[in-house]
């Protein structure tokens, strides 16, 4: 029942189907949710939450511990196959919609660190000036180049990257630090 | 120089980089450490920004089509059970572990191919079962494979001709268990020289099976087909002793 994710993805690399399952079930919402983010679109949602699982299953060894706590790792290959798969369709969403839930029926996180963050860090990024918000956005969730926010904030290329690190650190600064885990 | 090295990290977290950009990029990391802080420092102030993700409920039937579509693509690389034939989006729980004579194998092999090529044609979402595209498939020939001595396991293999490249099928019965990381793994040789050719690991009956599109660069007269059980799945030679083999 509780099988560490650790302990899960060894038997994935063993090729135990219903390991696979049990991390699907615990991170689908999370990585479609995250997806759907970045993408605007269920069906590519859909399409990169396969193309996570499919190189979790066939690629043996894609994760290690060296590569970090396993979710963070997961959320990081989800974020980056969805930015690539915006940019393989070239419809990069450049509006900027924050804080827009797209269902009908408001939905809960399935996940305890997703519902203890995600309130704490949504509340921060509500708090953050127009501006930093949007860097946030553009850099982190929509995955621009540096030409593209530069463009898109009238600011000299070189200036970029360091714009970025100031909305970042500014965030954290701003997300309570509650828990500290030790990740398992 | 290193200045302009500098400038790309923002592509490079981004995935902005094309690959020669990508590779010379991760060069000038080793190299140069203030950019090797300031890519840590991105990551640790971006690692639980997924969080911030508002939670949306995915379709009911996502989790059916996706793990069918995942455990389907396993069987190209490692195979340990050959389902039935089936529309494309079956639940796995329909799935019987039902082992199939070889003719049938093969028939089968082919439609798990249309398969793949319907899954690769991109027609992921809400389609009916769909006609795959007609593929004509030349029979080559079929070798029984031969258990070394002491070994009580037998096994078929298959060349199929597909659009000019050649696919092995290899099945095997009366496999012992794979303890750890052990997979069986099918060579081809030529003239005593050995390639990979599919690996797999046995379904709770000691059967097995795997599929293999030949992809060896260079012209090459295959002399042998065997299985051997290796500790672990990246044997670039044999390290255990040849179960079953046969001249091709």
């Amino acid at each position: 029942m509780n099988d560490t994710d650790a302990e899960l993805y060894e038997q994935v690399h063993l090729g135990e189907k219903q390991a696979l399952e049990k991390i699907y079930d615990r991170y689908e919402k999370l990585l479609f949710s995250l997806s759907y983010k970045i993408t605007g679109q269920k069906e590519l949602a859909e399409e990169v939450v396969q193309e996570v699982f499919i190189k979790l299953w066939t690629k043996k060894g894609i994760y290690s511990a060296s590569k970090g706590k396993f979710s963070s790792w997961l959320m990081t290959m989800t974020r980056n196959t969805s930015i690539d798969q915006l940019r393989k369709r070239k419809e990069i969403p450049s509006d900027f919609e924050y804080g827009e839930i797209p269902s009908e029926n408001p939905s809960v996180e399935n996940l305890v660190e997703w519902k203890e963050e995600g309130s704490m860090l949504r509340q921060a990024i509500s708090e953050l000036g127009a501006e930093q918000q949007k860097m946030v956005d553009l850099f982190y969730f929509k995955g621009l180049s540096q030409q593209h926010i530069a463009d898109e904030f009238d600011i000299p290329l070189g200036t970029v990257k360091g714009r970025i690190r100031l909305a970042l650190k500014h965030l954290k600064k701003m997300v309570p630090q509650t828990n500290v885990k030790g990740g398992k | 120089m290193n200045n302009n090295q500098c400038d790309l990290l923002v592509d490079y977290f981004n995935g902005q980089l094309d690959d020669i950009s990508h590779r010379k990029f991760e060069q000038h990391l080793l190299e140069c450490e203030d950019c090797r802080k300031e890519l840590t420092e991105l990551r640790m102030l971006t690692e639980n920004l997924p969080f911030a993700s508002e939670p949306v409920d995915p379709p009911s039937d996502m989790k059916d089509r996706i793990l069918a579509n995942v455990f389907q693509e396993k069987q190209e690389m490692v195979e340990t059970e050959i389902p039935e034939q089936k529309p494309a989006y079956r639940p796995e729980s329909e799935r019987k572990n039902r082992w199939l004579k070889p003719l049938l194998a093969a028939s089968l092999f082919l439609s798990l191919v249309g398969n793949a090529y319907a899954l690769l044609s991109k027609d992921n979402e809400n389609d009916t079962v769909q006609e795959s595209k007609v593929t004509i498939d030349k029979f080559e020939k079929t070798v029984s494979l031969q258990p070394s001595k002491n070994q009580q396991v037998n096994g078929t293999a298959m060349l199929i001709n597909k659009d000019g490249k050649t696919e092995l099928v290899v099945q095997a019965d009366n496999l012992k268990n794979v303890t750890g990381s052990q997979v069986y793994q099918v060579w081809l040789l030529e003239k005593g020289k050995p390639y990979r050719a599919g690996t797999f690991v046995p379904g709770s009956e000691g059967q097995g099976a795997v599929t293999y599109g030949i992809n060896h660069p260079g012209e090459h007269q295959w002399d042998t087909v065997a299985i051997t059980l290796e500790p672990s799945n990246d044997s670039k030679t044999p390290k255990g002793e040849i179960l079953l083999s046969s001249a091709l």
